[in-house]
């Protein structure tokens, strides 16, 4: 399932500062081959994020585009789960964090003192590197975003379990035994589940850190198959370790190096010719 | 010098050093350690189950014969005879003793008594003097009023049988001295009843050899113990009441040498000992059981069976008979005394209490207070007319002139309303004082009918109880004639097979857990005990279960961690290192006087200056042991938290859950095993507690059990009982220790039972829980 080439390529140097487009941050001049006006849906600017005294992330600028796999790689602590988790605003969970700079989605101004941050989580599913499904039915885990926004009806709640399953490619293996508890899953499919939890709630953005770490190559390969099918409907952004994965699911990569963006573009070009000696090291392994 | 490395140069370490490398020391003393403790556990509940669970196990009952002469002798002059260590003769003379010869007695160890028994040993002792005998009912005499010589006595074993009388094969009594199988047990004093406990001798306490030496093991057969005989028969005047029970030693090597050596010593000594046949056992409501034989049933003055004229079966059965149908007789008149007037009462003593209240609040009135004063007065007044009940009036004659009684009333309330009408008063309180007026008047309502009605009919049905009586006849003939309604059980013991001690067995032990305790506690049941226990169990597991967990919900998810939540970490741990009895100081001063006093000055103005809640009661000291155990919930709360991986906290806050939805929805349901934990330990600490309960609220004996049929069913503020504080009473604070020494074992036995049962709920809902969890999280 090899998929190197990504289907939307786009030029390098292209500064497209409006809404709408996606900003590429390097300076690099390239040959456009075909360009595609791509929608922002999380617009990262000027970020910067403090572990107490330590910048763990600076001066991110970032759009990530809708209806596309965007990847976030790079060497272990340098940034990347901490840039994802900014998105949903899991690090404040995290005593000590202070932060600059601002996040959209959609439009939205997600680091406002005004933002609701439980509304803003609605937005953004997340999938976790640890499968980590609750101790409850099939059932009841994938519709657990939908029961704290407080869905009763029964018939639509239902219908999100078959969508959800059905979209993570579990409902054959699982609509029989609903109502078993999910721990009973392989981990592959807990991870599967995970993902249908991620989705239950429409979000904008589907956030997923290093989801197939814990898993077997067939179950990776099955994770990977269906980050494609996701594309449809959702955005993707992946936290991944492994430069294959993203070369195989990203249509956009980003090259985090010590809490800096170092390069950002189309994967295929990323990977094929990348601009910056630094990404090339990383990318053949001469480092990281 | 290089050291050589062991691993490198292969050289083979000694066994002792490999041994601790491979940490088997430890192993042996991890795997000691468990198996002491399960040898200690073991132990202890094997021994409170043996004891607890034979209390009840039917006894033998035994006749038994003591070396106690029943006659000592005495010279015609009434000088008392008596016997050196040698067993020859002495007399008193003066300060001292002589021998025959005229020899001082040189000993300052004083000679022992002789008696009838002596004499019959060896008869040449007292040759050449004149003696007489002399017993319990002095000195023994012929029918022609010359005193008894001993050889009299001696040669005519009928005529001067023991008193002490069995029944026989043939049915009709013998004396004791043939059931033993030898006459010579008439010189001695007889027992009957039944060994209720026995303890070890030590053998330097027995008496010594011949040569002075003590007993050793290797010379004895038998083990020398000593037995407890219940002999009862209290209070009725058929022997000392201080007889009731009597420790008696058997199996003394040489009971002969130790009768002459030592003076007053043997009297405690078994020498023959039998089972007696148809002897019954009587428990009764008071004053403990009767052994004996039942030997006439009355009813009045009509004889229903005598045991000359039916014989022993036939008088058994109709006892038996009357005993069932009297019996429950009592047990419906203690039901309508419990019940029915208890229900009136509660009625006529609200009644009373609204009143009371108007006054309370109109107490700013002067006019007020006295025209409520002036009810109240009149009502006492009235209260004491009420026409005399005795068992032989009629219903319906004494329904009449408590109609009349409660007219009285009435002419009372019209003097009191002319007085009140002259009174300053508004409407609003002339509607009132109305009020208490109509109250005062159902009061009396009560008072003169149902209240009436019901304690005539409890003294007529006492006057019915007293009227079937039985005849006991105990070992020494003396008898006594008893109502049989005061009978509990009766049985014999001797006559039962296995099973039949075993059906006996079952219904004392029934009784025990469904009776309520009589004769302060030393009888009956204790159903009230295991009532109380449960219900401040359960109440205080209902306050510290929320408390302790949202405490602990507090400090592990949403305090921030730092030193303050820490210090307050370390205190409520070592919260629970403080000494019971503190928190019960605490729960009486701060609870019962400050909370319960302003409780009741809020609530309950017009009862006071009696406590409602401002003494002890079953909720404060629900709230004093939730108190204390708090700490146990928190911190098994706080581990249980811990343990719930934070992946399931950020999966739950990532899909847009508050804080409050994570831990309700996600946590909790996780860390409900541990929580139940929590809770078990807090149980069984809490159940077993008795030093706290003491000050807040437990009691000896409550006259109510804290749930009934009367609203609110269950009463907070009442006194209640508790199974430590009555294994505590009734081992150590009962007048009848010997008595009660047993059902210490058993109480012991059911609160352990109570308790596991407690746990064994709680554990199987936590079982089911982890099930429904089913733990892996891989």
């Amino acid at each position: 399932m090899a998929n190197m080439t990504a289907p939307d390529t786009l030029a390098d140097g292209v500064k497209a500062d409006s809404r709408g487009a996606v900003r590429v941050t390097t300076q690099d001049t390239g040959k456009l081959e075909k360009p595609e006006a791509l929608e922002t849906i999380v617009r990262i600017e000027n970020f910067n994020l403090f572990y107490g005294k330590h910048h763990a992330l600076k001066n991110i600028n970032l759009d990530i585009p809708k209806n596309r796999v965007t990847a976030l790689i790079g060497p272990s602590g340098c940034g990347k789960s901490t840039l994802l988790r900014s998105i949903n605003r899991m690090n404040d969970l995290i005593d000590g964090i202070s932060y600059q700079g601002s996040i959209y989605l959609g439009g939205n101004d997600i680091y406002a003192p005004d933002q609701d941050v439980i509304a803003l989580r609605k937005h953004c599913g997340m999938v976790f590197q640890k499968t980590n499904p609750f101790p409850k039915s099939i059932f009841e885990n994938v519709i657990y975003p939908n029961r704290i926004s407080g869905e009763r009806n029964r018939r639509k709640l239902a219908e999100i379990v078959e969508r959800c399953l059905k979209r993570t490619a579990l409902w054959d293996e699982v609509s029989h035994r609903l109502h078993d508890n999910a721990t009973a899953l392989s981990g592959g499919q807990q991870q599967r589940l995970c993902i249908a939890r991620g989705i239950a709630n429409e979000p904008d953005v589907l956030l997923m850190d290093e989801p197939c770490s814990a898993l077997d190559p067939i179950a990776t390969a099955k994770i990977e198959e269906l980050i494609l099918d996701l594309r449809e409907n959702y955005t993707v952004v992946i936290v991944t370790h492994n430069m294959q994965q993203a070369a195989r699911v990203a249509d956009y990569t980003a090259f985090m190096y010590l809490g800096e963006i170092v390069e950002f573009g189309a994967t295929s070009e990323m990977f094929l010719k990348p601009r910056l000696k630094q990404t090339e090291d990383y990318i053949t392994g001469r480092f990281g | 010098m290089a050291q050589s490395s062991p691993a490198v140069s292969g050289s083979p370490k000694p066994a002792r050093q490999r041994r601790v490398q491979k940490g088997e020391p430890f192993v042996w003393l991890s795997g000691g350690a468990i198996m002491t403790g399960i040898v200690l556990i073991v132990l202890v509940v094997g021994l409170i189950v043996y004891e607890g669970s034979r209390t009840f196990w039917p006894r033998d009952l035994e006749v038994i014969a003591l070396g106690e002469s029943r006659f000592l002798l005495q010279t015609s002059d009434g000088r008392q005879a008596f016997l050196d260590a040698e067993d020859r003769l002495l007399l008193p003379q003066g300060e001292g003793y002589t021998y025959a010869d005229g020899r001082r007695y040189a000993l300052t160890l004083p000679p022992r008594k002789a008696g009838i028994a002596d004499f019959r040993r060896a008869p040449g002792t007292f040759g050449g003097l004149k003696w007489q005998l002399t017993g319990a009912g002095g000195v023994l005499k012929n029918p022609d009023g010359a005193p008894v010589t001993p050889e009299q006595y001696l040669q005519d074993a009928k005529a001067f049988a023991s008193p002490y009388r069995v029944v026989d094969e043939s049915g009709g009594f013998t004396p004791a001295e043939m059931l033993l199988g030898d006459d010579r047990f008439r010189d001695h004093v007889m027992l009957l009843g039944a060994v209720r406990a026995e303890r070890p001798l030590d053998l330097r306490d027995l008496p010594r050899k011949a040569d002075g030496t003590p007993w050793q093991a290797y010379e004895i057969d038998a083990e020398p113990t000593e037995l407890l005989v219940r002999q009862g028969n209290k209070g009725e005047g058929l022997q000392p009441d201080s007889m009731y029970f009597r420790w008696v030693k058997t199996n003394v090597p040489d009971v002969e040498g130790y009768r002459r050596g030592n003076p007053g010593g043997y009297e405690a000594y078994v020498l023959g000992r039998t089972l007696a046949r148809h002897v019954c056992e009587i428990e009764r409501l008071e004053k403990g059981v009767l052994v004996g034989y039942v030997v006439e049933v009355k009813e009045g003055e009509k004889t229903l069976a005598s045991i000359d004229k039916d014989g022993l079966e036939r008088v058994w059965e109709v006892f038996l008979e009357q005993q069932q149908a009297m019996h429950a007789e009592y047990l419906r008149r203690v039901e309508i005394e419990k019940d029915d007037i208890g229900d009136v009462n509660h009625e006529i003593k609200q009644l009373e209490l609204q009143v009371a209240r108007i006054r309370h609040d109109f107490r700013k009135s002067g006019e007020m207070v006295t025209a409520i004063e002036k009810l109240q007065e009149a009502y006492t007044a009235w209260s004491r007319l009420e026409p005399p009940s005795r068992p032989d009036t009629k219903p319906e004659e004494y329904a009449r002139a408590c109609g009349k009684w409660r007219d009285q009333l009435l002419a009372a309330l019209e003097a009191w309303d002319k007085e009140v009408a002259s009174y300053k008063l508004d409407e609003g309180p002339r509607a009132v004082l109305a009020e208490a007026r109509k109250a005062q008047e159902q009061r009396a309502d009560l008072q003169s009918g149902a209240y009436s009605r019901l304690r005539l009919e409890v003294t007529r049905l006492r006057e019915h109880e007293k009227s079937v009586t039985y005849t006991l006849r105990a070992l020494n003939g003396q008898t006594a004639v008893l109502p049989v309604a005061q009978v509990v059980r009766a049985i014999l013991p001797n006559e039962l097979g296995f099973f039949g001690k075993l059906g006996v067995y079952l219904d004392r032990f029934w009784e025990f857990l469904w009776e309520n305790p009589r004769e302060s506690n030393t009888e009956g049941g204790i159903f009230p005990v295991i009532v109380g226990t449960l219900l401040m169990t359960l109440l205080m597991s209902l306050a510290v279960v929320p408390f302790g967990v949202i405490a602990a919900l507090y400090l592990r998810e949403y305090a921030r961690q730092g030193p303050l939540v820490s210090a307050v970490r370390i205190a409520v741990n070592n919260l629970a290192g403080v000494p019971s009895i503190v928190f019960g100081i605490f729960g009486l001063g701060f609870f019962c006087v400050i909370m319960g006093g302003t409780m009741d000055s809020l609530f309950y103005p017009e009862r006071l200056p009696s406590p409602t809640f401002g003494g002890g009661g079953l909720m404060w000291a629900s709230l004093t042991l939730a108190l204390m155990t708090v700490p146990v919930v928190i911190v098994a709360t706080e581990e249980a938290l811990i343990a719930v991986p934070s992946s399931q906290r950020e999966a739950s806050l990532a899909a847009g859950a508050s804080r409050f939805q994570t831990v309700w929805r996600v946590i909790l349901p996780q860390a409900m095993p541990g929580i139940l934990t929590g809770m078990i330990l807090a149980m069984a600490r809490g159940a077993g507690e008795v030093a706290p309960l003491m000050l807040v609220g437990v009691v000896k004996s409550a006259e109510t059990l804290p749930v009934d049929g009367n609203f609110p069913f269950i009463h907070l503020e009442r006194k209640f009982m508790h199974l430590g504080f009555h294994i505590y009473d009734v081992g150590f604070q009962s007048p009848d220790i010997d008595n009660t020494k047993p059902l210490v074992f058993t109480t012991t036995l059911v609160l352990i039972l109570v308790i596991a049962a407690l746990n064994i709920v709680a554990i199987r809902m936590r079982n089911r829980l982890r099930k429904r969890l089913s733990s892996s999280h891989v």
